[in-house]
């Protein structure tokens, strides 16, 4: 079936149905709908033609949309980390900066709590004090001595007990102004007036310059066993009363008429950090 | 076949359509349509521009004569008679059996670009005999086919035999 040629068309017309068909088509199909579309509206009250644009443009649209969507997700995700890095950073600093703060209230609180055992001590022996800080401690042959933030101006005094609510630490030997040096009980040349608190036997706690307290001037013939814990007993008239001294650790029958007998002390001297000085005679002593 | 004879075609197709076979076979009328068997006849004869507008023209008159929107059939057999034009263009349409095919998958196409143009304006479209239609274009096309090429090969010979 051979093709026929167009006949007897204008050379234009002619040109324009062979060569340019599509654009023919594209035309003669718009100009037809834009016939339909005059006649006919859809529900929504559309026309043909606009509702076909609108089913054609939508999908483009809405394409875009996500397209420019997507990028600006993209650019705003961007733009997002650099911003979290930077905070990221300023964050890490704020840490830094809370973790030195928890660090110095955690020492805050605990220095607290121990101050107020302080004073519950003070109020519970009775009798005047003030709480000094330990400066500092003493170094070489002066290892068993402290160095107490507290002096003369505070109403300390030579010979003036120093305790914790462990029990006793020491006494004052020196005082300056502000200051006063803090003999220990470990120190060799200290003594406590003492007493087992079950059998109320009595001697005389002393420092050996080590650890552990001795026990001495205590009969053969009295009863000490280990783990009897032992107080002052008020004798010495520094110390008053009732105040720990230690536990004992090992007895030992010597040859003569006491006994020897081992003291670890109630106090751990190493972590004394504030201490309660009794400036003044017990309330209620005459 | 040139223009006059396409339009002579389309108007006898049309009279047969509307009158003889509305009026005496409504059973032919319901499932043979002439307008579409003219306009693939059309496309595959012919270039694609002249088809496509000859095929919006068969459309048009088609449209006159139906109670569908004016320019549904125009719109759907231009588009039929460009692609079909342009498929003959590249594949041979001139066998009986090409033919069939494109009468069958044209008219099925055409109901199909209807139904979504009618249904772009929210008008449900259902047509429970498109298969069969589809089937008798394509038998009556490919019978109508042989008529037309008899036809048109007569008139080629009696130009020949005038010019020489």
């Amino acid at each position: 079936m051979p093709r026929a040629p167009g006949p007897r068309l204008p050379t234009m017309i002619q040109v324009l149905l062979e060569r340019k068909a599509p654009l023919l088509l594209f035309a003669v199909l718009f100009i037809l709908l834009l016939v339909l579309s005059s006649q006919a509206r859809n529900p929504e009250g559309a026309s043909l033609l606009e509702a076909l644009l609108f089913r054609v443009v939508t999908p483009a649209a809405r394409a875009a949309n996500v397209a420019d969507g997507g990028l600006t997700r993209w650019a705003e995700g961007y733009v997002d980390l650099r911003l979290a890095r930077v905070e990221n950073l300023r964050l890490k600093e704020d840490l830094a900066v809370l973790r030195i703060d928890k660090q110095r209230w955690e020492a805050e609180r605990h220095e607290y709590t121990r101050l107020l055992r302080l004073l519950n001590l003070g109020e519970m022996v009775a009798q005047p004090s003030v709480v000094a800080r330990v400066v500092s401690r003493g170094q070489g042959i002066g290892a068993n001595t402290l160095l107490i933030g507290r002096g003369s101006a505070d109403g300390l005094a030579p010979n003036q007990p120093v305790i914790v609510p462990e029990g006793v630490a020491g006494r004052v030997i020196d005082v300056g102004p502000s200051t006063a040096k803090v003999q220990l009980a470990l120190d060799p040349n200290s003594g406590i007036a003492g007493l087992s608190e079950r059998t109320r036997v009595q001697g005389m706690v002393n420092g050996r310059g080590g650890s552990h307290l001795k026990m001495e001037y205590v009969s053969d013939l009295e009863d000490v066993q280990p783990g009897d814990r032992i107080v002052t007993s008020g004798l010495d008239r520094i110390f008053p009363p009732g105040l720990a001294v230690g536990t004992i650790l090992h007895v030992e029958h010597g040859e003569g008429l006491v006994q020897s007998i081992d003291v670890e002390p109630a106090v751990d001297f190493s972590r004394l950090e504030e201490v309660l000085v009794l400036i003044g005679p017990p309330q209620g002593d005459p | 076949m040139g223009t006059l004879g396409e339009t002579v075609l389309l108007a006898a197709a049309s009279f047969t359509q509307q009158i003889v076979l509305s009026s005496h076979f409504p059973s032919l009328h319901a499932l043979v349509d002439l307008y579409l068997i003219v306009a693939v006849y059309i496309s595959i004869t012919r270039p694609q521009g002249h088809a496509l507008v000859m095929g919006a023209v068969t459309g048009l008159v088609q449209d006159l004569f139906t109670q569908a929107l004016f320019g549904v059939h125009g719109f759907c057999k231009c588009l039929l008679a460009f692609t079909i034009s342009g498929l003959g263009s590249k594949f041979t349409l001139n066998a009986p059996v090409p033919q069939f095919g494109a009468l069958v998958i044209g008219t099925l196409a055409e109901f199909g670009i209807a139904a979504g143009l009618l249904a772009t304006l929210g008008q449900k479209v259902a047509d429970p005999l498109v298969l069969q239609r589809s089937l008798a274009n394509g038998v009556a096309g490919m019978l109508l086919f042989l008529l037309f090429n008899r036809l048109a090969g007569r008139r080629a010979r009696a130009a020949h035999s005038l010019g020489s």
